[in-house]
């Protein structure tokens, strides 16, 4: 009788310890971080021409989607294109973020496509996958940058825009910015709708190339994507990593 | 029972329950020990930029593999390479629909592999998509999305053109040439074979130009698996 009595208590014990929910595993900071995406082109403070509303491709007229073409005020390709946003960090002005510009996709018979993955230094995952479209990339260095409670605004040259007439995915010289529709559990997404106009609607359909206005591209209020999330929180559901 | 045995019966069963209570836990924290151990994303990024700036001090590839030719920039590729291409780009190019481009398109239907799926349309307007210069269908292109390395998302593009070069900054080290599906084939490798935020490139030669590969993210032997499919579809 007590031999069972003793059993039954251990495997009671097992089974409780491995089944009651855990305390996040030291991996959640309790601090939210989040960055927003802003005009990639020109230099810091200019005013860049929106040239087409949220879309797809700016064809006539343009299709729905969830990119912008920021022109560079320039018809000739070669010009600076930019990473560059507002950082915040729920605690204090701190490195919280890391950046890896990539190629993608790229050749002449192809749209070229560069990415910019956005890590996040205490759990070391990938955060977010903001794109970048008819640019290359001079500089493919890793980066980190400041975070903080009243954000900071950071901003890098990672490239130049190309010549991408040839291939029927591009005209002129311009930057289409979007992003993988892809985020890790816990990352939340808002893109600016109401700011920026949707392309069938406001550039006039007969006209992809019209202009639907120009933003400064360090103002806070004009970004083009936010992602959100809690420090620590796993790339993969459910709980801790 | 009296009241001191029941006690002390009370006490032995809690005691015991605690014991078994941790080695719960500590099994458990034993499995994510072994999570933990694995390398994060940053540092495998971290990693594979040291060994992409070890690449770039190896010569770069300037040359042809199979009647292919790849070099860094336009600039470096031979004008004669790009003389047909050139002609035939010269008067501009058109959008068409991907239906209008099947002299180019593949001889037998593409069997991709478990788990890619054909992509929104992107950028181009449309997925297939096609374009065709001087009335003459150029360049055939698909793209395929798939869960690849770190469940991270990863890109197919798969194009069949005329174009018989392609610029790529790569080491000499990582062009190869080798037997896919039974069909030779230039294999541009990734700096490592998981192909975690990398590129890896596979041509075929056509008698009418190129069916190319174009892969982001996706490890090397899932690359193949692709280059199979396309090989067979394409013999």
């Amino acid at each position: 009788m007590m031999r069972w009595l003793a059993l039954m208590a251990v495997i009671a014990g097992v089974l409780a310890g491995m089944a009651l929910p855990r305390p996040a595993a030291g991996n959640l900071t309790n601090h939210q971080l989040a960055v927003t995406i802003n005009p990639p082109t020109l230099a810091s403070g200019s005013s860049p021409t929106l040239t087409c509303g949220w879309h797809t491709a700016c064809s006539n007229p343009p299709s729905a989607g969830i990119a912008l073409d920021w022109d560079d005020e320039n018809g000739n390709t070669g010009n600076p294109w930019h990473f560059r946003g507002y950082f915040y960090v729920s605690d204090a002005n701190r490195t919280a973020f890391k950046m890896f510009p990539l190629v993608s996709q790229s050749g002449p018979g192809i749209c070229d496509i560069m990415t910019v993955w956005i890590t996040e230094r205490h759990s070391g995952q990938l955060m977010a996958m903001p794109t970048f479209t008819h640019v290359n990339i001079t500089s493919s260095t890793a980066f980190s940058w400041m975070g903080g409670p009243w954000t900071i605004y950071n901003s890098r040259q990672i490239g130049t825009t190309i010549d991408e007439n040839d291939v029927n995915c591009s005209t002129g010289s311009h930057v289409h910015q979007s992003h993988v529709g892809w985020l890790p559990d816990k990352v939340a997404t808002t893109t600016n709708t109401p700011l920026y106009p949707d392309g069938p609607t406001v550039c006039p359909a007969n006209d992809p190339n019209a202009t639907c206005g120009t933003f400064q591209n360090n103002n806070i209020n004009y970004w083009i994507r936010r992602f959100a999330w809690a420090e620590g929180a796993c790339q993969h559901a459910p709980g801790p990593c | 029972m009296t009241t001191r045995k029941l006690g002390a019966t009370l006490l032995l069963v809690a005691a015991l329950a605690t014991v078994g209570f941790l080695a719960g836990r500590l099994l458990l924290s034993d499995d994510e020990g072994t999570e933990a151990q694995q390398p994060s994303v940053i540092d495998r990024l971290d990693a594979l930029k040291t060994r992409e700036a070890q690449q770039k001090a190896e010569p770069r590839f300037v040359g042809e593999r199979l009647g292919i030719y790849i070099a860094p920039s336009l600039e470096e590729i031979p004008a004669e390479v790009r003389a047909e291409d050139d002609q035939l780009t010269a008067a501009g190019c058109a959008v068409i629909p991907a239906e209008q481009a099947s002299a180019i398109d593949f001889p037998r239907p593409l069997g991709m592999p478990p788990g890619y799926a054909l992509a929104e349309p992107d950028v181009e307007g449309s997925n297939p998509w096609a374009h065709a210069c001087s009335g003459r269908p150029r360049l055939l292109g698909w793209r395929y999305s798939t869960t690849g390395a770190e469940g991270i998302p990863a890109n197919v593009t798969i194009v069949r053109s005329l174009i018989r070069y392609d610029t790529q900054d790569v080491a000499t080290s990582q062009v190869s040439t080798r037997v896919i599906g039974g069909r030779e084939a230039v294999v541009i490798r990734p700096a490592s074979p998981d192909g975690l935020a990398q590129r890896v490139l596979v041509y075929f030669p056509e008698p009418f130009g190129t069916t190319s590969i174009h892969t982001f993210n996706l490890s090397e032997a899932e690359v193949l698996k692709v280059a199979e499919a396309v090989a067979e579809a394409t013999r």
